[in-house]
């Protein structure tokens, strides 16, 4: 059974397939979540990261840009606009993520 | 040049309204002719806010075909070509099962949504993948 936050960052597009999920009972941190996406740019080969660097850049911008966490649906896609579609992604599939540590924390057991 | 539409939609609210209550008409009307109907899946509020900066601007899950639509639309000066498209899997609500997703990612020209309708309709009729779209956005882009 699938847990209640969940998400992903994905690097897609130009035949790159690479992604980094979460599944979990509480929200992901903010500090989690900005590992998770530098985990898929350490996965990516020299090549992939080269056409994404702009792009990497922008989804951990929005990433830290996050106040109060982002609440499921949430799909940002951020493609090297001189191709097709090569891309970083940000996916939050269900509940919560990117909750600064001690809010999150707070507002989740104040809730629960 | 290509006349673009609600070119200032970044830095307006209103133009930003309009070119979403657009892409609903013309959504809308392409589902009309078969039955079917659309809900918006994409959270658009983020701290606390509606959020206007076009990533997306909009989203429609097809409930009668379970498939969906998401629109991103950057402003008329960025780099690259007009208009581009891929298919992409979402995972909606608690089901594990994924839904078939197509993306259209442009500037809002006349030509762009031209074929952006074209590219929904078949979409909506299932008459393409992904290689096929590859072949449609060579053959048309603008």
């Amino acid at each position: 059974m699938s847990k209640k936050h969940r998400g992903r960052f994905q690097a897609q597009g130009g035949g790159t397939e690479k992604s980094e999920s979460w599944s979990q009972d509480e929200p992901l941190s903010k500090a989690d979540g900005l590992n998770l996406l530098e985990k898929l740019w350490n996965s990516l080969s020299k090549k992939e990261r080269s056409s994404r660097e702009k792009q990497y850049r922008d989804a951990r911008r929005y990433v830290e840009n996050v106040d109060g966490g982002m609440d499921a649906v949430k799909k940002k896609s951020f493609r090297n606009r001189n191709t097709k579609d090569v891309r970083i992604d940000i996916e939050v599939l269900g509940g919560t993520a990117f909750l600064f540590l001690l809010i999150g924390f707070l507002l989740y057991y104040m809730i629960f | 040049m290509a006349k673009f539409l609600y070119a200032d939609f970044l830095e307006n609210k209103r133009a930003y309204n309009l070119a979403q209550a657009s892409w609903n008409r013309l959504l809308s009307s392409l589902l009309r002719e078969h039955g079917y109907t659309y809900t918006p899946y994409i959270n658009q509020m983020q701290n606390g806010e509606k959020e206007y900066d076009g990533n997306p601007i909009f989203s429609a899950f097809i409930p009668e075909i379970e498939r969906a639509i998401r629109i991103i639309q950057v402003a008329p000066d960025e780099e690259g070509d007009d208009i581009s498209a891929w298919i992409d899997d979402i995972e909606l609500g608690k089901k594990t099962k994924k839904t078939k997703e197509l993306v259209l990612d442009l500037k809002l020209s006349k030509e762009a949504k031209m074929l952006a309708k074209y590219l929904i309709g078949k979409w909506i009729m299932k008459q393409f993948d992904a290689a096929t779209l590859d072949r449609l956005l060579e053959e048309t882009n603008v």
